[in-house]
């Protein structure tokens, strides 16, 4: 095994949080906290291409451009979309909020109404405008809040001596069902703290998707992936999200993530 | 004079097709629509209609935008003939090619940012209301009724050439002054269109009280009198309508209508102010609008030979406020406007005490819940009215209405569904508007559609009950 750059941080990381998951494995909690504790840009933007491709039929492509910032209070996410012609000019404005007692907020931009539509807030298990990710998969983005999940032993890959194998439990049955998942297993590069696949199986314990993180790459000095592909085993449906002209020190207007920003297109 | 319309849309054009300009795009649709009566089976409109939408940055810190509208429809029942446009100011006029052919300018603004506003500068669309299919606190433009309520959200409301300017105030705080330098009113379909406005709670109509109006006439017309009496003798066997229209042709040789458009003056620009905020998840607006109702007051004037009816707008204020507040998996929502001037639905005649004028209001309350991934549905309860004591005009003071919102992606990114419905809290007349589009290519869709009306003919939506259609609409997008 490769002697980690991260091994005296996960170190320290394991004996902060002990706490964390209690009952979870501490190295893999070490490890997973270590994946949420990635460096992130703070801000970003970059071009977005969804691929989505039903069971049997052709597949629809949507582009848009995806705005990304994090706040003391929230992170927040507008996504304005710009293909094809039937949502050009709509948008998506998402406040995570960062405290677990505030509300999220999410906004809807509509051209033909030329307002921001306040709309009730979804489930973090909802599905994510059409796609195989939930908002809580588009919120996370690679990481995972730790403290929400029983974390089993790492396991090493005998055929992949560059990841590690992390297999967790939402904390309790509510969280089950809020999250749709019963179960994860995450296979994450503990070198670089990043998760390259991870599998989610339903609150019944039937394989429900598969995320794949690829093209990782560093850019500012940030792990990014620049393909994220899903599968959902149940449906058959498929869902690819490809990044291009990704930007982590952008100089958008930080009133583009705003409702009135949505509403005078940023 | 056409030439301010010619050049706009020119101007417009022009812009929308400047490829050259970095960080420059261009969009256009062209489509076909054709709709269909049920009731006694009749091509309502055949259209086809271009889109052409063009943006611009210029510099790093300001963008044009332009959107032009061109349309023909040779059936020419939704606006027979050449639209008077008397309601419109001359900047703000549609093009008429012909009886069934106009060219509009949509949209044509400047964007800008100076010294922590946000400046846009142009024809433009500004939306302070948040209901769903009848406007409460969407007062600022005024709308097109030439299809009342079922026309595309996006071609009924009436652009207007204005400055507006947001100042962000914290995260969710916004301050927006406006300024409105276009007196343009709402498009009422002239007579004989075929969604004419009749119902008596939104237009003046005969009744008793226009019985007393037409006497008047009489007793000021020196020929009227014998051929009035015989037909008062009659008039309960005559619907009102019947009624008015006797009475107009037997004892008024002519009746000359006429509008009257305010000047635009210091005194006479429509202004207004909006400041939006919140508190922990409560989301608020308080607004204030300087403006002329949208809907003509009409009012009698006698002369030797003929009678002129004036229509003219009222100047007012309106004072509105909106709120929302995530309740569990629900967003409930409030908005309400009161007004301090607006005209009454009857005709206005002199050497009496009375005044067709009234204060407004409107409130609406509504709950959005989300459904499935992407589906919404909303349920409102809200009333517009006129605070007066209706005894003097046989006008409902009050409409009460109860509207139903669903909208979903049937299959994402293929199939969308949405259908709104709306009661009549008075009468129980009520309408239905439902749309399905579906995606058949990356540039190409097909939209599908009904629009029922039933109740009591003289109900807000009974009105039309005559006028259910089905719809099919092919859009294609380059």
């Amino acid at each position: 095994m490769r002697i980690s750059i991260l091994a005296p941080g996960l170190a320290l990381l394991v004996a902060f949080t002990a706490i964390a998951g209690a009952g979870s494995d501490p190295s893999a909690v070490a490890l997973m906290q270590a994946v949420s504790a990635r460096a992130d840009s703070g801000r970003q933007q970059a071009h977005l291409r969804f691929t989505l491709t039903p069971k049997s039929g052709t597949a629809q492509i949507r582009e848009a451009t995806a705005y990304r910032s994090v706040e003391p209070q929230a992170r927040r996410l507008a996504i304005c979309f710009e293909f094809p012609a039937a949502i050009r000019g709509s948008s998506f404005l998402a406040w995570d909020a960062r405290e677990p007692d505030a509300a999220d907020d999410q906004w809807l931009y509509l051209p033909a109404l030329r307002r921001a539509r306040r709309i009730p807030g979804r489930d973090r298990g909802s599905y994510f405008l059409g796609t195989d990710l939930t908002y809580y998969d588009i919120r996370s983005f690679g990481r995972i809040e730790v403290t929400e999940y029983q974390l089993g032993a790492i396991r090493p890959l005998p055929d992949d001596k560059t990841v590690v194998e992390v297999e967790g439990e939402p904390e309790n049955a509510a969280l089950k069902q809020e999250l749709g998942y019963g179960r994860v297993r995450w296979r994450v590069d503990p070198d670089r703290a990043l998760i390259h696949r991870s599998e989610h199986w339903d609150v019944q314990g039937v394989l429900l998707k598969t995320i794949e993180y690829r093209d990782l790459q560093l850019l500012d000095g940030i792990w990014v992936a620049r393909t994220i592909a899903v599968e959902n085993h149940k449906t058959g449906h498929r869902t690819e999200l490809t990044f291009s002209d990704m930007n982590n020190r952008p100089d958008f207007d930080s009133a583009r993530l705003t409702p009135a920003g949505l509403e005078r297109g940023g | 004079m056409r030439w301010h319309a010619t050049a706009s849309v020119l101007l417009a054009a022009a812009l929308s097709f400047d490829t050259h300009a970095a960080d420059s795009g261009m969009h256009a649709s062209l489509s076909a629509q054709g709709l269909f009566g049920t009731h006694a089976p009749s091509t309502q409109a055949l259209r086809l209609q271009g889109v052409f939408e063009g943006e611009s940055a210029l510099g790093r810190s300001a963008r044009l935008r332009s959107a032009v509208h061109v349309e023909s429809d040779p059936t020419d029942r939704l606006e027979p003939d050449r639209p008077r446009q008397a309601n419109r100011s001359r900047a703000n006029r549609r093009w008429l090619i012909d009886d069934d052919g106009a060219v509009e300018l949509d949209e044509l603004f400047l964007d800008t940012k100076q010294a922590g506003w946000d400046l846009r500068l142009g024809k433009q669309q500004t939306v302070w209301g948040t209901s769903d299919g009848i406007k409460v606190l969407d007062i600022v433009n005024p709308q097109s009724f030439r299809e009342f309520i079922v026309d595309d959200y996006e071609r009924s409301r009436i652009p207007l050439w204005a400055l507006s300017a947001v100042h962000p105030l914290g995260d969710r705080g916004a301050l927006e002054l406006i300024a409105i330098p276009d007196l343009s009113f709402h498009d009422v379909p002239e007579s004989g269109a075929l969604f004419e406005i009749t119902s008596p709670s939104l237009t003046p109509q005969a009744s008793l009280d226009d019985v007393r109006v037409l006497s008047l006439i009489g007793a000021h017309l020196s020929d009227g009198s014998p051929a009035l009496a015989a037909l008062l003798r009659q008039a309960d066997a005559l619907t009102p309508r019947q009624l008015q229209s006797a009475l107009t042709h037997l004892i008024v040789p002519s009746i000359e209508q006429r509008t009257e458009r305010p000047p635009l003056r210091a005194d006479t620009l429509e202004y207004g102010a909006r400041l939006r905020g919140s508190l922990g998840a409560v989301e608020a607006a308080i607004c204030v609008l300087r403006h002329f109702n949208d809907v003509p007051r009409a009012a009698l004037d006698f002369r030797t030979d003929h009678v002129d009816i004036t229509r003219s707008y009222l100047q007012s204020i309106s004072f509105g406020a909106q709120i929302s507040v995530p309740v569990g998996p629900t967003l409930v929502r409030f908005e309400g406007v009161y007004g301090t001037r607006a005209p009454i639905p009857a005709l206005d005649f002199p050497d009496d005490d009375l005044s067709a004028v009234a204060p407004s209001y409107g409130a609406v309350v509504g709950v959005d819940l989300t459904v499935r991934d992407a589906g919404l549905v909303s349920v409102q309860l809200g009333e517009l009215g006129l605070r007066t004591d209706s005894r003097h005009y046989a006008v409902p003071a009050r409409n009460g209405f109860a509207t139903v919102l669903w909208r979903d992606e049937i299959e994402p990114g293929r199939w969308v569904g949405e259908i709104f419905s709306a009661v009549s809290l008075q009468r129980g007349d009520l309408m239905l508007r439902g749309r399905l589009r579906w995606l058949l290519r990356d540039d190409l869709h097909l939209q599908i559609g009904l629009d029922a009306f039933a109740g009591d003919r003289a109900g807000v939506f009974g009105q039309f009950d005559l006028l259910d259609r089905v719809g099919a609409e092919l859009i294609w997008s380059i």
